[in-house]
């Protein structure tokens, strides 16, 4: 430290750490908790451009004496200790219960056909199967014509959400829908009707089959009744997270 | 030899220390100690989007301290001057324009405007770049369309209320400072002779004219380091507030204002403010408030979050005299609260 600036030096280890943080996050796969796939291209040049700026730092430590570390300094560390208290995973569900039921019961979030393909085909006899991959298109495809799906067996991976405003055998068999960071994740879903949801823990991960029904609701957007899509659950099984905890649109 | 013994004069500097026993601390004693807590599920969503967010603006604002760093270093007063378009309109028009040439967002936005008054860009037409740029660029329209499910009149909407507000308010800023410069004096380049250490650069200084390729590179990334750890301050506190508030205020609160024409509008608004969404996602969250909230309503969301946000105000005070923050918030929550009513008013 003696002869050092000790401002300096804590901003270029702050920039040299961070770069080293991100470098792990990619390395880890754990980015993928805090921002869309799309946006690791913009961050892998400025993780470089970070740790390039720690990097030009060693060549006027000597000349900024007067630098000082400061309360700034504790601002830019706090996200790297906060991580470090808080290993990454996905929202918790004491958080995501404050985002609310907006994008679940009207499926206004999955109806933006450009962001996703067609609807798979199920034959009659065949389970439709809800998974990462055809989330939002079978969202989609499930909110525009329930009637078409009534009676079908269905099988779907969520966790377990509970509202207030929901009935005492009601659930919503969730996902978060991240349209760029976690900040801007959206709960996204199907209703279900089981007796037994007393059993279950919010944010718990479930995998659920049952039969597609639909239900009158009065939709809140354009001002009419239409029917809406739920499961009725024949069997759940606690079941552990999906490699993809978020779907990306 | 003089210099040296004044630098070993210094006191121990006890904040450098504890700062890297909080670090080293974090994981060992702040992990296992946080999972006992009952708060502990709410310490998680907030760190998540808390960082979320840091991450999803840090490479914009990598690119406005660089952009900025290049203006402030290559860029020569005259030739600002030469380039800048004669007529009062004609300068605003263009400047908010100048998104379609340059799309950047609210983030990387505020450093940029920042070295261009600084080399003499009249502070009316900064306004309507800083307003502007962020709205009316092909990224934002874009990612509207899809939002909006090809929706085009939501996405001109979007563009011509983003554009008339920047120049609206950017005129009345123009006046407002016609002779006057609201850049921050007490700011990191601003002062001479400050003890805070920093390598300052004055003009051309750090790698302009007459060094070598190598030590022009050096100045700049430099500058843009110093740039960066003055701006990144205040993107560090909007995203912490930010997160702070999603996670602590449920949504549903806002929901019993959605039909009324006033209240809708400025709920709106508030939300936008405070979410501080980076305005290539901000349609896909408004969307999902279609039907519930006004159509004017939406539209304030849409043209007020990319303008105005909790995170762009405190990087935006950064920057200018707080007089001059205010005053900008002021004028564009009233321009763009007119927009919405008239959208309103004419059920658009």
């Amino acid at each position: 430290m003696r002869g050092l600036s000790s401002g300096a030096f804590m901003w270029m280890l702050t920039l040299l750490l961070s770069a080293a943080a991100l470098c792990y996050l990619f390395w880890s796969g754990q980015l993928a908790f805090y921002v869309h796939p799309r946006i690791r291209g913009a961050l892998a040049v400025a993780t470089a451009l970070i740790a390039l700026l720690g990097g030009v730092s060693l060549w006027d430590l000597r000349q900024r004496a007067g630098f000082r570390v400061s309360w700034v300094h504790a601002l830019f560390l706090m996200p790297l200790i906060l991580a470090l208290c808080c290993p990454p995973q996905m929202l918790s569900p004491e958080v995501i219960s404050q985002k609310g039921l907006m994008g679940v019961l009207r499926g206004h979030i999955n109806t933006c056909a450009s962001l996703h393909g067609p609807a798979p085909v199920f034959a009659p006899e065949q389970t439709i199967i809800i998974s990462e991959e055809n989330f939002l298109a079978m969202m989609e495809a499930l909110w525009e014509e329930p009637d078409q799906y009534v009676g079908r067996e269905v099988e779907m991976l969520g966790f377990y959400y509970e509202d207030p405003t929901l009935g005492p055998d009601d659930f919503v068999l969730a996902r978060l829908v991240m349209t760029c960071c976690a900040a801007d994740a959206e709960v996204a879903g199907l209703l279900c009707r089981y007796p037994g949801r007393g059993q279950l823990v919010p944010g718990q991960w479930v995998l659920v089959r049952g039969r597609l029904a639909q239900m009158p609701y009065y939709n809140v957007a354009h001002h009419t009744v239409n029917n809406m899509p739920y499961i009725e659950v024949t069997s759940l099984s606690p079941s552990p997270k999906p490699a993809q905890e978020y779907i990306y649109p | 030899m003089r210099e040296e013994r004044v630098v070993l004069a210094q006191p121990v500097d006890w904040a450098f220390w504890l700062l890297l026993a909080l670090l080293l601390g974090a994981p060992i004693v702040g992990r296992p100690w946080l999972e006992g807590v009952s708060w502990s599920g709410y310490l998680q969503g907030f760190t998540m989007m808390f960082i979320s967010i840091l991450l999803e603006a840090v490479p914009f604002v990598l690119l406005g301290a660089l952009l900025s760093s290049m203006i402030h270093i290559y860029l020569q007063e005259d030739v600002v001057a030469r380039m800048l378009p004669r007529s009062h309109w004609l300068g605003l028009a263009s400047a908010a324009l100048f998104g379609f040439l340059f799309p950047v967002c609210e983030c990387a936005i505020v450093p940029i405007t920042r070295g261009l008054v600084r080399k003499g860009v009249p502070v009316g037409m900064a306004t309507a770049f800083l307003l502007a740029v962020p709205i009316v660029n092909p990224i934002v329209l874009t990612s509207t369309y899809y939002a909006f499910g090809g929706a085009w009149g939501v996405v001109l909407l979007r563009g011509v209320c983003g554009f008339l507000v920047a120049v609206f308010v950017g005129h009345y800023s123009g006046r407002l400072y016609q002779r006057y410069n609201p850049l921050r004096t007490v700011g990191f380049y601003e002062v001479q002779d400050c003890d805070c250490g920093h390598v300052h650069a004055h003009g051309p200084v750090a790698g302009g004219a007459g060094h070598t390729l190598s030590q022009a590179l050096l100045g700049l990334l430099q500058h843009t380091r110093d740039e960066f750890f003055e701006v990144g301050r205040f993107l560090i506190l909007g995203a912490a507030l930010s997160a702070g508030l999603q996670t602590l205020v449920p949504r549903q609160w806002l929901l019993s204002l959605g039909q009324h024409s006033l209240l809708s509008i400025l709920a709106m608004m508030a939300l936008a403010y405070f979410l501080s969404l980076c305005s290539e996602a901000d349609a896909f969250i408004a969307r999902t408030f279609v039907g519930q909230f006004s159509s004017g309503s939406i539209l304030a969301f849409l043209v007020l979050g990319p303008m105005l946000d909790l995170k762009g105000t405190l990087l935006l005070s950064g920057a200018f005299e707080g007089r001059f923050v205010r005053q900008l918030a002021m004028t564009v929550t009233l321009a763009v609260l007119g927009v919405g009513l008239l959208a309103n008013a004419f059920h658009l």
